[in-house]
């Protein structure tokens, strides 16, 4: 393997070694090059095109939630409560702390069971594995990326939540949730946070896993070969040389693994059980911000209601946008403490 | 039960829909594609020859085919979908209603058991649905989206030049399409709010079309038999005080059963939705502590229990939990094979969710004779065998402001063959027929239809 990677390099080394002169196109007297102009300006649009459809979707998400913003303020972020009708003892509330906790949880225990896994998975791929297992095994892994969530909300109503509840959620319930309030039972039907965490895992695991391969194979062979010429072992190698040099890369995959288990609305509508009720036990049933908004705004009660579920969509919108900067400041800070190469 | 039966259960239940859809689909595709055909297939099936010599027929009008087949022989061709027996129907009833029908061995039980004065009563026989040509697009409910999809696929047949359409996008969204002018019709399960039909459509009129029931349906391994509910154990349950099966309060009603130490999980609807509208606004009338903690509307903040998405997904659940109760509409019950259960009405007698008894919920009632107020609420009926937890299901059209007439008459006559010949239908899909002075009200308000102060429909209101 490193030795046909070892030709690939010093065949381009030999092929740019050949170019004494510099290529036409390179030195700008090509007639092509007034072509270069409306080409620009053609990407510009495309490119702003984007980042105009991110600001329209936020006003519109902005505006819209306008009402329940004046009438709730931060209560809609933050209130526990989530009334659309109105009677005699409970008056009319909207409070998305329920949707916007279960959203982070569920996202949380998906990243803490995918991301090892994921990146377990990667590391074989690209480092280890036989080059004949690699492509089958690699397709599999991008195939399970490409099963709809539908599928695994229905594969997880079905066939894992009886599952996880005979095998996992009572014997834990009954042993370590007397103590442990996040474990506490009773286990009724099963849905909940954790099961919504394992099956999120389950979506996000493909992307993580191949980004990770992807990143990890653009790893210089030098590094690798540096590491091997001083005596460390194949598991020295990628610890030490290969996971630091790729670090960025790999958080980078993570981050978009996040935003897909934030996001996801339909397997988490079918698994998380959909009451907007706080529990401390992460086998009780809760909601998402997606769900939710997925659930009541087709039919809302009310134009309050209405504004009010954009006003969870906007929140959510916000989270995923922050994650992001996060992601990004945590990527610079990576890269720039890598730059000096601790090897 | 073991979880493997379950299993199989519920992958049944969603194969018997997933068919039911699929059949209603690829039913109305070969009609589409050659719609004069059809009725020579249903020929076929019954051996009844008149309906396929259509051109050639001796009858006395052979260009208006199966509808002149109908004056002269009242049981044949589109009409005979109504009458009593599946089988002469077009072929898209025929395998729809069987389909029900071996899907769910209980609604064949029920459409027995139903009453064939309102199935006689729905074959008009001096009327048929003029031959135009006009696309007519609708949205809104979803609870009695099974049965519209069967009646626009059947009413290809008997005018193929109308193009209909019926999304179930839920009734809210079906009231603010029809009210921005998106849809020519609405379907819904509650009324637009008097102030936005002051506002918005001071035409609108809410027709109803159909009757539905909503009942408990119960989980609990190892019993098979119908449980019986008050008001105050619904309310009870669904408000987190009664909280296990043996509760003293549930076995009171039910001696005999041998009722396990087992937690209830209620299920409710996820999704805001005509069904819970009715059975809220039902438990708002019988509990007051349900009016006072929880209220009515199509989403509601459920005090216990856990919510699943749609009739069928809450079906599901409870097929999927063991002592798992959940309210949804009667066809989704006896889709999977449930029992129906006893509720007590507000005459004090147990009722089960059966065609006639849903149909008397709507008896006795003061109808107004203004057509843009036909839209009420029946739950807790008074009548002495009526199911309480009933609602119409309304089709909304506008009285006075459509401006293509062709496209009103194709409306008015699509929804009166709704109002007689469609009305057979109802009961194999699990719903009930309106009862006679509702039809006739439903239809009188149809007539009232103009456009540029021209009627758009003339026929006999029976």
């Amino acid at each position: 393997m490193r030795i046909s990677i070892r030709t690939a390099d010093s065949d381009v080394e030999g092929h740019m070694a050949q170019r004494t002169t510099p290529p036409e196109w390179s030195t700008g007297k090509s007639p092509l090059r007034h072509g270069d102009v409306p080409f620009r300006a053609g990407t510009i649009m495309l490119a702003s095109a984007v980042v105009l459809l991110v600001f329209a979707i936020a006003w519109m998400l902005y505006t819209s939630s306008q009402e329940a913003r004046t009438a709730f303020g931060w209560d809609l972020l933050f209130g526990s409560a989530w009334n659309p009708v109105q009677t005699e003892l409970n008056p009319i509330s909207f409070g998305g702390w329920p949707a916007v906790r279960g959203t982070l949880l569920s996202a949380c225990i998906a990243l803490i069971i995918a991301a090892p896994l994921a990146i377990g998975i990667g590391i074989y791929l690209a480092e280890l594995c036989p080059i004949s297992l690699r492509t089958p095994l690699s397709f599999l892994v991008e195939l399970l990326a490409a099963v709809p969530s539908v599928i695994y909300g229905v594969w997880g109503v079905f066939v894992f939540i009886p599952f996880f509840n005979t095998a996992f959620a009572t014997p834990v319930s009954e042993s370590i949730g007397t103590f442990l309030p996040w474990f506490a039972g009773p286990i009724a039907t099963g849905r909940g946070l954790l099961v919504t965490g394992v099956i999120l895992a389950l979506m996000i695991l493909p992307t993580i896993a191949s980004l990770t391969r992807d990143v990890l194979r653009l790893v210089p062979n030098t590094q690798r070969e540096a590491m091997l010429a001083i005596g460390a072992t194949r598991w020295e190698t990628i610890w030490l040389a290969v996971i630091p040099y790729s670090r960025a890369g790999i958080i980078g995959a993570i981050m978009l693994g996040l935003g897909r288990a934030l996001g996801e609305t339909m397997a988490a509508t079918m698994l998380v059980g959909n009451t907007q009720r706080i529990s401390g036990s992460l086998f009780a049933p809760a909601t998402t911000a997606a769900s939710l908004v997925a659930n009541e705004l087709t039919n809302s009660v009310s134009s309050l209601h209405e504004s009010a579920l954009i006003a969870v969509a906007f929140a959510l919108f916000g989270i995923t946008l922050f994650l992001n900067f996060g992601a990004r400041l945590l990527i610079w800070y990576v890269e720039r403490n890598t730059r000096g190469g601790r090897s | 039960m073991s979880i493997v039966t379950r299993k199989i259960q519920a992958t049944m239940l969603s194969l018997a829909i997933a068919s039911a859809l699929l059949l209603s689909a690829c039913s109305s595709a070969p009609a589409a594609v050659e719609p004069t055909k059809a009725p020579e297939v249903a020929a076929e099936a019954t051996a009844v020859p008149e309906p396929t010599a259509a051109p050639e027929a001796p009858t006395a009008e052979p260009t208006k085919a199966p509808e002149a087949t109908a004056t002269t022989e009242p049981t044949k061709a589109p009409e005979a979908t109504a009458t009593t027996e599946p089988t002469k129907a077009p072929e898209a009833t025929a395998t729809m209603a069987a389909t029900v029908a071996v899907a769910t061995k209980a609604a064949t039980k029920v459409s027995a058991a139903a009453p064939t004065a309102t199935e006689a009563a729905a074959v008009v026989a001096d009327w048929a649905p003029r031959q135009l040509t006009a696309t007519l697009s609708g949205s809104g409910a979803s609870f009695p989206n099974p049965l519209y999809q069967v009646w626009i696929s059947v009413y290809k047949n008997v005018v193929p030049g109308v193009q209909l359409s019926y999304s179930s996008v839920g009734s809210g969204q079906g009231k603010k399409d029809f009210i921005a002018y998106l849809t020519d019709f609405g379907g819904t399960d509650s009324a637009i709010s008097s102030g936005d039909v002051a506002t918005q459509a001071p035409d609108a009129m809410h027709l109803p079309m159909v009757m539905g029931g909503v009942m408990p349906m119960v989980n609990i391994s190892g019993i098979k038999t119908s449980l019986k509910f008050t008001p105050e154990t619904i309310a009870g349950i669904y408000l987190g005080a009664i909280t296990k099966w043996n509760d003293p309060r549930i076995i009171k009603d039910n001696e005999g059963v041998a009722l396990p130490d087992l937690t209830i999980t209620p299920v409710y609807r996820s999704d805001s939705s005509g069904t819970t509208s009715i059975f809220t606004d039902y438990l708002t009338k019988v509990s007051e502590d349900w009016k006072s903690k929880v209220g009515s509307g199509s989403a509601v903040s459920f005090p216990a229990g856990i919510g699943a998405s749609g009739n069928a997904g809450v079906a599901a659940t409870v097929l999927n939990t063991n002592g798992a109760v959940g309210y949804v509409e009667v066809g989704y019950a006896l889709a999977a094979g449930f029992p129906l259960p006893y509720v007590k009405n507000a005459a004090g007698n147990f009722v089960k969710p059966e065609t006639a008894n849903v149909s008397a919920a709507a008896n006795g009632l003061n109808i107004s004779s203004d057509p843009k107020k036909l839209a009420m609420s029946i739950t807790n009926s008074a009548t002495a065998d009526a199911y309480p937890i009933a609602a119409f299901t309304y089709v909304l059209v506008r009285q006075t402001t459509y401006k293509d007439a062709i496209k009103a008459q194709a409306l008015s006559d699509y929804l009166y063959w709704g109002l007689t010949t469609g009305q057979g239908a109802t009961v194999r899909l699990g719903y009930a027929p309106l009862p006679e002075p509702m039809r006739k009200a439903s239809m009188t308000a149809l007539k009232t239809m103009v456009v540029d102060g021209k009627s758009v429909i003339d026929a006999p209101v029976k």
